[in-house]
């Protein structure tokens, strides 16, 4: 009877499928290429690699940048003043082909590249740096970047409506550009490594506009390996080789960024050739399965970034007493959390700086007591029989849910009675964004940067510090931090802050996730940096 | 009747307006901030948030909010999404057509194949062919689309390696309607199957009942042959209940059908509606919803319409 009960569904279905896909089922083949004519004949770029991503990107004038996507995109579109290694971290020559930074500490000279060029053929020049540092800091800027420059001279001023230029930027010659800082700042180089826009391109257009310029939707004008051919929204951003590319390369023709908003059919993507990569949010339970594949490897990174249980110290209660967020932290053991939920794709975190950072100290502790310890540390602070506290955190991140259900279950030991509420994004960042707080913690990631430099999240000025740290002490050593420029004095400092914040827990340190991407064994020299997997794509190739 | 048609559009205004006002109230009292989406994890200043908010007008009053954005429409204008600043008509431009298509072919299909499967399913009533409409109906209405699309695409696509899995077209390849058909497959089926579903019981039920009706049998006892006793006196009958039906259901043309569009990865209304209400690109969220009251306003209008071609005692005046 079962059978006959299906008979009719599955018979329409299978005729319907048949009768359309008789249509044709070769593997998609974009068009044949034409041929780039100053391209030496045995390096052409070969070969297509589609990368799968949930979501768009949203704008590609790089300063307004702020969604992963887009991010993605315009490394494959422009060049940058300079980058960071994708192992040392250490900054690396691109279009300043060498800087010089005065005895001082003030004076950065950057000395360009004289063979890049723009898209059409221009010289990338002084100007072009000195017009995309202006846009940014421009009184009506829409870009998010004013922090990165805020400490040139004269940056303020000009942000302010002050002043018609800042003062600390001096073009020296077309391929010579000097900054001046208002005071030293040490991490400062990794501020340039931001991608220049063409000065050109943008000769009477209105700063405040720059979201709506057409080269925001289509950039015409990119200094990058690669140029946009086409952007259908929601559905794909194919990019071809830049037959003016002024560096080596790239060594693939085209690269398809395919917008799959749903995971599972991206892995089936991935798995019948539709796509060639997907990049950093492999789930952890596909990994088995797609490893057992001949055509696909995983492979994975560590990155800059860590999730946390953060205590609100804004608002008056148990949480301000740092004896109660010490307790709380003793109890918590994020192990399992790495063993069980990551499979082993992450390490435990014990302090602010992930193991990535130079900056990290190995022999760093976290705080570890037994919960008699901890509940005399409760009785101190004058909370003998515990109290009840607010958790929240977003919905969909499973590790995170995990992670709070964990921390309710292990200070329930303590008397403390959690109420644990994963939220919706846009309620969860309106909750987390309050100008006054009213939650009592949060499960959230921060990322850290390839600077060791503390003060966003921890300085008690910054806007970043959210929860209301505020150590007088710390703040000392951050602005001490970014004053010092030799760099084994900067790690001792960051260590000693380290060690602080260890003590103060107001956070208690989880993991630090590994990214990881799945990709066809054709598709070679992908090498993901731990801020991007957008790293070189100059470099791709295909093997088959 | 054209008296009648004058008074439903002037009707059709306030009720409008109404449906605007109150879904502008109701979004913005929902928890969240769009500038807290534009603006996490970067380092933005608390000025500069203040500046952005004014450009968003999200510093103002509501009520002031609303008027400007009633303004806006009267003159055909959107405003600008939160989410990439560009204008929403040029959204529209782009997701409007592709949602017709994706949401076109199922419908057509679905009211071709439901209502002669309806009809043989009342008229041959307990008999194989409705048992089977009567099992693929409850299969249709209960499977969801997102699991129904993944085994699809496991079938034919991991498997059979015959279609390809996601996406509207070839990239890059040359328009062709082979090339599009392939792509169209699966969603095709999964949403066609379920609206094929429901539309087969409804055909059924009121088919049911009007070959019960008392003028049914006097045509059969004058001897009226059986199929002119159905599809000449039953079926127009029946019909006023299933139009009714397709009038709620044609607004889900330009309404899109989220969870297929995101499993096949279609850039559709359906889709782009909730990133909006994610977002809280409030712009886009009062866009979607106006699109869609007109739907359901009009298809309401051509449904009392027709209403009146299926039964003549139905008089507008």
């Amino acid at each position: 009877m079962i059978s006959r009960k299906w008979l009719l569904p599955v018979v329409l279905m299978v005729t319907l499928a048949m009768l359309l896909s008789a249509c044709g089922q070769k593997p998609a083949t974009p068009p044949a290429p034409e041929k780039p004519a100053d391209v030496a004949e045995e390096k052409k770029p070969s070969g297509i690699v589609r990368v799968g991503s949930i979501g768009d990107a949203q704008n590609l004038i790089p300063i307004l940048v702020t969604d992963s996507a887009s991010q993605d995109i315009v490394y494959w579109l422009f060049s940058y003043l300079l980058r960071t290694d994708s192992r040392t971290l250490e900054p690396t020559p691109e279009i300043a082909e060498k800087w010089d930074i005065s005895s001082d500490n003030l004076v950065y000279t950057f000395y360009l590249n004289k063979n890049a060029k723009w898209s059409d053929g221009k010289p990338i020049t002084a100007k072009d740096v000195a017009f995309t540092i202006e846009a940014v800091c421009h009184p009506e800027s829409p870009s998010d970047w004013f922090s990165d420059f805020s400490r040139i001279k004269g940056a303020r001023a000009f942000k302010d409506g002050k002043a018609d230029k800042i003062e600390g930027i001096k073009i020296i010659d077309d391929h010579t550009i000097e900054i001046t800082l208002e005071e030293v700042y040490a991490p400062f180089i990794l501020s340039m490594a931001f991608a220049p826009m063409p000065a050109h391109v943008y000769e009477g257009a209105s700063i405040k506009d720059l979201k709506t310029h057409p080269q925001n939707s289509k950039p015409t004008v990119t200094s990058g390996p690669f140029v946009l051919e086409e952007w259908a929204r929601d559905q794909y951003i194919m990019v071809k080789a830049n037959p003016n590319f002024w560096g080596e390369g790239p060594g693939l023709e085209r690269i398809i960024y395919r917008i799959i908003p749903d995971q599972t059919a991206e892995v089936i993507e991935l798995r019948t050739g539709g796509l060639d990569l997907i990049p950093t949010a492999v789930k952890i339970e596909e990994v088995p399965e797609l490893q057992k594949s001949p055509l696909l490897e995983v492979v994975t990174n560590k990155r800059l970034v860590y999730d946390y249980i953060g205590f609100n110290m804004k608002k008056e209660g148990p949480l301000k007493d740092k004896r109660v967020r010490q307790a709380l932290t003793m109890v918590f053991d994020p192990t399992p959390l790495v063993r069980d939920v990551l499979k082993g794709y992450g390490v435990v975190v014990n302090g602010p700086l992930p193991p990535l950072s130079w900056a990290f100290d190995p022999d760093l502790k976290r705080l570890q007591g037994t919960v008699e310890e901890a509940k005399a540390l409760l009785a101190q602070a004058g909370y003998p029989n515990g109290f009840k506290m607010t958790l929240y955190t977003n919905e969909g991140n499973e590790v995170r849910e995990n992670a709070g259900l964990l921390f309710k279950e292990a200070v329930a030991k303590l008397g403390v009675e959690v109420e644990f509420q994963p939220m919706e994004w846009g309620a969860f960042l309106q909750v987390l964004m309050a100008p006054e707080p009213t939650y009592d913690a949060m499960v959230l990631g921060v990322g850290t940067g390839v600077d060791p430099d503390l003060e966003y999240s921890w300085h008690s000025k910054s806007a970043g510090n959210r929860y209301g740290y505020s150590n007088p002490e710390v703040d000392a050593l951050i602005e001490e931090g970014l004053r010092v420029t030799d760099l084994a004095k900067r790690k001792e400092i960051y260590q000693k802050a380290q060690r602080i914040l260890v003590d103060d827990a107001p956070f208690i340190f989880l993991y630090v996730r590994e990214a990881l991407h799945a990709k066809n064994k054709n598709f070679q020299g992908f090498d993901p940096h731990p801020s991007t997997p957008m790293y070189r794509v100059d470099r791709w190739y295909r093997v088959d | 009747m054209r008296k009648y048609l004058v008074r439903r559009v002037l009707q059709a205004v306030p009720i409008l307006l109404g449906i605007t006002l109150i879904s502008f109230f109701i979004i913005h009292l929902a928890p969240g901030d769009p500038l807290a989406m534009d603006i996490e994890g970067t380092k933005i200043s608390p000025e500069a948030i203040q500046i952005r908010r004014e450009q968003m007008n999200l510093d103002k009053p509501i009520p002031v909010q609303y008027w400007i954005w009633i303004k806006g429409l009267l003159r055909g204008d959107f405003g600008w999404s939160f989410q990439d600043g560009r204008p929403i008509v040029e959204h529209l431009k782009e997701r409007i057509p592709i949602t017709l298509l994706i949401m076109g072919i199922p419908m057509f299909i679905a009211v071709l194949v439901s209502i002669p499967l309806g009809i043989v399913s009342a008229t041959r009533q307990y008999s194989l062919a409705d048992q089977c409409a009567t099992v693929f109906a409850f299969l249709g209405i209960s499977i969801p689309n997102f699991w129904f699309g993944i085994v699809l695409m496991m079938i034919f696509s991991l498997w059979l390696g015959w279609l390809p899995a996601t996406g509207l077209k070839t990239i890059g390849a040359p328009f062709s309607i082979a090339d599009r058909a392939k792509y169209l497959v699966m969603p095709t089926i999964v949403l066609a199957t379920g609206q094929m579903a429901s539309l087969v019981r409804y055909v059924r039920s009121s088919m049911l009942e009007v070959i019960r009706q008392d003028y049914v049998r006097t045509a059969r006892a004058k001897g009226v042959s059986e199929r002119l006793v159905i599809y000449k006196h039953a079926l127009k009958n029946a019909m006023i209940p299933v139009v009714t039906i397709l009038a709620l259901m044609m607004p889900g043309l330009l309404g899109g059908a989220l969870m297929t569009e995101n499993v096949f990865a279609l850039p559709g209304m359906g889709r782009w509606t909730v990133r909006a209400v994610f977002y809280r690109d409030y712009p886009a969220v009062m866009a979607s919803l106006t699109v869609s009251s007109v739907m359901i306003v009009a298809f309401n209008l051509i449904a009392d319409i027709l209403y009146g071609f299926l039964d003549p005692r139905i008089k507008y005046d």
